[in-house]
């Protein structure tokens, strides 16, 4: 591929421009395509006060193919796995190319604020989440203090 | 002898219709049924001042209905109409940005039909034809309910244009209570519509709903001034001239009523009412008593004739009826035509048109020609001299056409002229020599709109450069550059201004290219998952033109850029497949060979880019390598360039692309494009065969090409028949084996021999005829033995 494409150039100047409230993303400074990206945990969630990072890669085929999203900080959530892989469609078989960085990043920030128990990628959690949710919700409070605490995210 | 005057109507010979009714009323004395019968023949005959005449008289003689003048108003209609279909539409695709095609007004509610057209979708909603308004080209009414408004058009209706959007929904309120139809109610429309007008002084419709209205009630002063505005304000829309005439009429004013629906009806045809109304005007006037002195009368029409009288005069000439219309489009024409020439576009084609706007008049004078020619020794009908109306056509020859066009009075066309003797040879003659006589009057009639046109002029000067600066009002409207934001009109998918923009059923618009992009991978809309299905299957390609419009006019450097970008990738995509190295798409598949045909299936979304980019740049060229699951590079090093014969869509858009393989290459370096594979190559040719050694190579062809054969007739038929069904027979040995890609025999025994793909590759790099050879003959002789076994 010879250049970056122009939507991509685009993009990252909305994003900088005008940033979505609770959410930083930077691209990387060797590769346009990746972004490192900071959510704040949404306000009465769980994840209230944490701060996660997540990484964020546009592929070769892009937009005809989704972005790749991962959180890279721990996160207690039913559909966010061990390895910070997200259950969320428009990552997936949902995904339109008239969807963009923000949107995706706004979808992410929702899915903090509305866990989806019932559709799990992390089996256990979301057992916990449909058994005893207020446990669960406990349970990601406790995760986002030890991991999501905004002075680790850079140390991380 | 009514009869036979009949059949000679029904059979359109109304010239021997016209004798038959002259001399039965000669002879047998007059009756309503004759008078009408001759009143009919002439105005089919395009006679108009006799047959007004004779209706007159057909009046005298009892009670006739509005329904009787049936053949009048098809006649006049016929005469009358403008070749808008053409012209107009050439020109208001030209101008058309936001103004409606049907209403000629801001669009309200738009939606973009298939064809690329948008309208309010009120207009479309009120249209019952299965075509546009404004190309002719099939829409689909029944679905209008699943076509969204265009989202591009009205984000910027709204934006750019707030007084008349303010004024639009004024309206609204308006027509509701117009609707509800009570006098209250009425009056409350009315306010609406003043208001409205109010805001936005330049709305032609706003002035008609309060024609309407006023008409409604009874106020029919009003109603007309409302509708001369209208008529000030869009003199191409017919529906002015209908308000107009709906006044005029109820004021009483028959004659000037006739000539507003006749007006409204060159504009359009279809219009229904316009043609009853028409027929009850026509029917006022002519059953109206004879004046108490007819000689004064008839002295003061000649010094100072009505628009009605001088239209009879001249044969309902389309330059004396809509002057500024005829004029107008005349210079609307040349202007496009000057944009064209100068531009050098060949989009439109003005040449012809103007010609057939010509004829149209032509066709109409032909018949004014003739008959005044010949009035003044037509001395048939002395006794109906005296009480007819319009008398003083049998006064205006024109001299100065007789003296140029001679030949036009023997026109066959001249049905009062013919004696009964003569009648038959003239109606053989009138088929043969119509052409001529038409060629003839087409170049009368350029002096005779010429006369026309010099003779109004002066009246209509002032208004003609009013209407030619401003022919859709709303369109000259000047958007602030603050307003003016690239954004609105910015493709969702590449964040470009849009290229090529098309409009989805579901109202979203995308460049052509991006969206057909995205439907490769899903049929579904990118912004609101509508699904796309039919879109797709119809394979519609049509640019939203008023967008594309709104580009070239509003956004004009921009859009250049824009263009400038998309030539460059098209260049790009041009360059991948010339020169002795370049850059080639890959489709990595299986092998392919020079000569041989390829059918193959394209369903995967990077490939269905593929074909398309193949296509849309011309190119119609892709290089074909095997697939290496084994090796660390996905392809193999060797291919064949292979050429689109062919492209064959599915609905669901898969096709199926008919190739045939074209040059060699081998594989320098590779790459990827928008998701699909590329490569640098270098194109390979057979080494030249030199002349010692020509003789061992054409031996050696000789036998390999007769083992090949005998090869073939050891294979099972059904095996065979296959083979020949796909590859064709075995071609003969070559004369001259020194090409690029040497004898295509070769590579026909190559691709159906029984081979491993590893073999087939090798072969396919090989440089040299001789050396193909020797392996072809190792692989022949190697199947032979087998098949001993």
């Amino acid at each position: 591929m010879a250049g970056l494409p122009r939507r991509i150039i685009k993009e990252t100047q909305r994003l900088m421009a005008e940033p979505v409230a609770g959410i930083t993303a930077i691209p990387d400074e060797q590769n346009a395509r990746y972004f490192h990206v900071v959510v704040a945990g949404p306000s009465q969630s769980p994840y209230e006060g944490g701060l996660f990072k997540l990484e964020l890669f546009l592929p070769e085929e892009y937009p005809m193919s989704a972005p790749k999203v991962r959180f890279m900080t721990k996160i207690y959530h039913p559909n966010i796995d061990k390895l910070g892989r997200i259950c969320l469609d428009i990552l997936k078989d949902k995904w339109s190319p008239a969807l963009q960085i923000r949107t995706v990043l706004l979808s992410i920030q929702a899915l903090l604020s509305a866990p989806n128990p019932d559709d799990p990628l992390d089996n256990s959690v979301a057992e916990h989440w449909k058994t005893n949710e207020k446990s669960a919700i406990d349970q990601a409070r406790q995760w986002t203090q030890l991991h999501a605490r905004a002075n680790n995210v850079n140390s991380h | 002898m009514v009869d036979l005057a009949k059949e000679a109507f029904s059979t359109n010979n109304f010239g021997l219709a016209v004798d038959i009714y002259e001399r039965t009323i000669r002879e047998n004395g007059p009756t309503l049924e004759l008078f009408l019968g001759l009143a009919d023949s002439l105005a089919l005959g395009g006679n108009f001042a006799k047959a007004f005449q004779s209706y007159k008289f057909a009046y005298r003689y009892g009670k006739v209905t509005p329904e009787k003048l049936k053949h009048l108003v098809a006649s006049l209609i016929k005469s009358v109409k403008q070749d808008l279909d053409h012209v107009g539409s050439q020109i208001k695709k030209k101008t058309c940005l936001f103004t409606c095609g049907y209403c000629l007004g801001l669009l309200a509610d738009p939606v973009t039909v298939p064809c690329g057209h948008t309208f309010c979708r009120h207009c479309l909603e009120k249209d019952k034809s299965n075509y546009c308004e404004l190309c002719g080209s099939v829409n689909y009414r029944g679905k209008l309910k699943h076509l969204n408004s265009n989202f591009v058009l009205t984000n910027l209706i709204d934006k750019w244009f707030p007084n008349e959007w303010k004024a639009a929904r004024l309206k609204k309120d308006g027509n509701e209570f117009f609707a509800k139809g009570s006098k209250g109610n009425l009056i409350h429309a009315l306010t609406m519509y003043t208001e409205a007008i109010e805001v936005s002084p330049n709305d032609h419709l706003l002035w008609s709903n309060r024609s309407h209205t006023h008409a409604s009630l009874d106020q029919f002063e009003d109603a007309l001034a409302d509708a001369e505005m209208v008529i000030k304000l869009k003199p191409q829309w017919p529906k002015g001239y209908f308000r107009k005439g709906f006044a005029a009429y109820g004021l009483g004013k028959y004659e000037d009523a006739a000539v507003a629906f006749l007006q409204c009806l060159a504009l359009d045809q279809k219009a229904t009412s316009a043609k009853d109304y028409l027929s009850k005007a026509l029917d006022k006037i002519l059953s109206a008593l004879p004046p108490d002195d007819p000689k004064t009368e008839a002295l003061q029409q000649r010094s100072n004739p009505t628009l009605l009288q001088k239209l009879v005069e001249n044969n309902f000439s389309g330059q004396l009826l809509l002057p500024d219309i005829t004029n107008t489009l005349q210079d609307l024409t040349r202007a496009v035509k000057d944009a064209i020439s100068n531009t050098g576009s060949t989009s439109y084609e003005p040449v012809p048109l103007l010609e057939s706007k010509y004829k149209e008049h032509s066709s109409i004078d032909k018949g004014t020609e003739s008959n005044k020619l010949k009035l003044p020794d037509g001395s048939s009908l002395d006794h109906l001299e005296s009480h007819h109306l319009f008398n003083s056509a049998t006064s205006s020859p024109l001299p100065r056409k007789r003296s140029r066009n001679p030949s036009l009075t023997q026109s066959p066309l001249s049905p009062t002229h013919s004696s009964p003797q003569k009648l038959s040879k003239s109606v053989i003659d009138m088929n043969a020599s119509s052409n001529k006589a038409q060629l003839a009057s087409v170049e009368s009639s350029a002096s005779s709109n010429k006369t026309l046109l010099d003779s109004v002029e002066p009246s209509a000067s002032n208004k003609k450069t009013q209407l030619a600066s401003d022919p859709m009002s709303a369109d000259k409207i000047v958007v602030k550059p603050k307003e003016r934001n690239v954004e609105d009109l910015e493709c969702g998918l590449c964040y470009r201004l849009f290229y090529q923009p098309v409009t989805t059923p579901c109202g979203h618009t995308f460049c052509r290219k991006c969206l057909d992009r995205c439907l490769d991978h899903t049929v579904t809309c990118p912004m609101c998952k509508g699904n796309l299905a039919e879109y797709l299957a119809e394979r519609r390609q049509a640019v939203n033109i008023a967008i594309e419009g709104i580009l070239e006019t509003y956004f004009k450097e921009e859009y250049l850029e824009r263009c400038r970008m998309n030539d460059e990738e098209m260049v790009e995509l041009i360059r991948m497949g010339s020169g002795q190295q370049s850059d080639i798409p890959v489709f990595v598949c299986t092998l392919s060979f020079p000569t041989i045909s390829c059918p193959l299936h394209i369903f995967e979304p990077r490939y269905r880019l593929m074909i398309r980019q193949c296509m849309e740049s011309g190119n119609r060229q892709f290089g074909m390598c095997m697939h290496m699951p084994d090796s660390d590079s996905e392809f193999s090093d060797f291919g064949c360039m292979l050429e689109i014969r062919d492209v064959q869509y599915f609905p669901d858009g898969r096709s199926v692309v008919d190739t045939v393989g074209g040059r060699r290459f081998k594989v320098l370096s590779r790459g990827k494009r928008d998701g699909y594979n590329t490569a640098r190559v270098e194109f390979l040719s057979d080494k030249p065969i030199t002349g010692e050694e020509m003789l061992v190579v054409n031996a050696l062809q000789l036998e390999i090409h007769s083992a090949v054969q005998y090869w073939l007739t050891t294979v099972p038929s059904f095996r065979r028949n296959r083979i020949i069904q796909h590859f064709g027979e075995l071609p003969e040995p070559d004369t001259n084996p020194s090409t690029v890609n040497g004898p295509n025999w070769a590579w026909w025994a190559l691709a159906v021999l029984p081979l491993d793909p590893r073999v087939q590759l090798t072969m396919l790099g090989m440089c040299s005829f001789q050396d193909r050879l020797l392996a072809l003959k190792k692989i022949i002789e190697y199947l032979n033995r087998r098949s001993c076994h």
